[in-house]
């Protein structure tokens, strides 16, 4: 019985993950600008890796390999990496593009990024 | 359509229709035979093999089981050809001298907090993932040079993220070619240990003899806490481990010197009178 409901929590997750591919992939082609492609992106990595990952090591919990724990303890490992990375490159990306202002930072409310930098330059000068 | 997406449309449409030509008419040379080959069933049949330990390696990991025991000469050469490449590597870059006085502080190098600290944390999960890799190599796909190779990546992340000038107080040059150095060691003695067990138990030996062979009664442990070590082959992949790692963070911060902190003694090289 829990073999069967861990199985299709499982399935369900990867169901979540093909479909946040598919928004992603949609984003990255129909968003105007890097930066908010950059979100569809991340859409894409953490719903459309993470949550299969973790998906894919409860349906290996649920089946009946010989050593399921491992690759159970192994998949969550990867998931954890890709849950602790995703977020710090996509970071990464985007203050080095505000950085080089190689792309428009459109739709905004507020740039604190550029405060900062303009009053750093206030006080060189 | 403008003409770029005209060429690249054609390229791809001729490539598809290339490749599935050359797929359909078997284009792909000679189609490989279905049955085992006699050295293929030789492995299957002797790797794991309990009930007949005459040519059997205690390792359920054919692949790890290849290269370090049936083929361990080869993989032994192989790390030779890395080693040798390693020490081109320090060669090359001898002129560099490393810097004395650090004026920048190290919170103004490298990428933002963010990144610093998840940076980090995953450092931590690589050394442990690549742990496992080389330490299991003999139980599951892995071994040695896959695991250095992953270890690897950790001063990679944190010369980008940390600049090369942090990465500078924590390791340096001289400490990963000592580390390197043990590595090579503890491939060396592992290596030549059949040969001491056979002298003390007056038997034959080979030199990287992991389990008996019927002319050569001398065996590493197959077992230690019964849970399958491979006899040489865990002592060999850590020790590859250890090796591997060491000698490709070596070489990625010899790598990652600015071309300034070595261009000046260049410049005098180039007029000096020999």
């Amino acid at each position: 019985m829990i073999d069967l409901i861990l199985t299709i929590i499982g399935e369900i997750l990867i169901a979540v993950g093909v479909f946040c591919s598919l928004v992603a992939s949609i984003g990255m082609l129909r968003f105007p600008n890097f930066f908010v492609r950059l979100h569809a992106a991340t859409v894409g990595s953490m719903g459309g890796s993470f949550l299969p990952i973790i998906g894919a090591g409860l349906i290996a919990l649920g089946s009946d390999f010989p050593d399921k724990w491992m690759f159970f303890g192994g998949l969550i490992v990867a998931a954890i990496i890709v849950m602790l990375v995703s977020p710090a490159g996509s970071h990464a990306l985007a203050r080095a593009t505000h950085r080089a202002r190689v792309a428009p930072v459109e739709p905004k409310v507020t740039d604190h990024l550029k405060e900062d930098e303009d009053e750093k330059e206030g006080e060189k000068d | 359509m403008n003409t770029k997406t005209v060429i690249s449309l054609l390229v791809i449409i001729s490539s598809l229709l290339a490749i599935s030509y050359a797929i359909a008419d078997q284009a792909t040379g000679v189609i490989p035979q279905t049955g085992l080959r006699n050295l293929a069933s030789f492995y299957l049949e002797n790797t794991l093999n309990p009930s007949n330990k005459s040519y059997w390696t205690a390792s359920p990991e054919a692949t790890s089981a290849i290269v370090w025991d049936y083929r361990g000469f080869d993989t032994f050469f192989e790390t030779s050809v890395f080693y040798l490449a390693i020490v081109g590597c320090t060669l090359v870059f001898e002129l560099y001298e490393p810097p004395k006085s650090k004026t920048t502080k190290q919170t103004e190098l490298g990428l933002t907090i963010i990144v610093k600290v998840i940076t980090k944390i995953v450092g931590i999960l690589i050394v442990c993932v690549s742990a496992s890799i080389a330490l299991h190599g003999q139980l599951t796909p892995g071994g040695g040079f896959q695991g250095g190779a992953a270890l690897a990546v950790l001063p990679i992340l944190f010369i980008i993220t940390m600049s090369r000038f942090a990465l500078d107080r924590k390791v340096n040059d001289t400490s990963m070619i000592i580390i390197r150095a043990l590595g090579l060691c503890g491939i060396g003695i592992t290596v030549i240990l059949p040969l001491f067990l056979g002298f003390i138990t007056n038997n034959n030996a080979y030199i990287i003899q992991n389990q008996m062979k019927p002319d050569a009664l001398v065996s590493l442990p197959s077992t230690i806490a019964d849970k399958m070590m491979g006899g040489s082959l865990w002592m060999l992949n850590v020790s590859e481990y250890i090796a591997v790692g060491a000698g490709f963070t070596l070489a990625f911060l010899l790598l990652s010197l600015p071309e300034r902190s070595f261009k000046k003694i260049l410049e005098e090289e180039k007029y000096a009178t020999y």
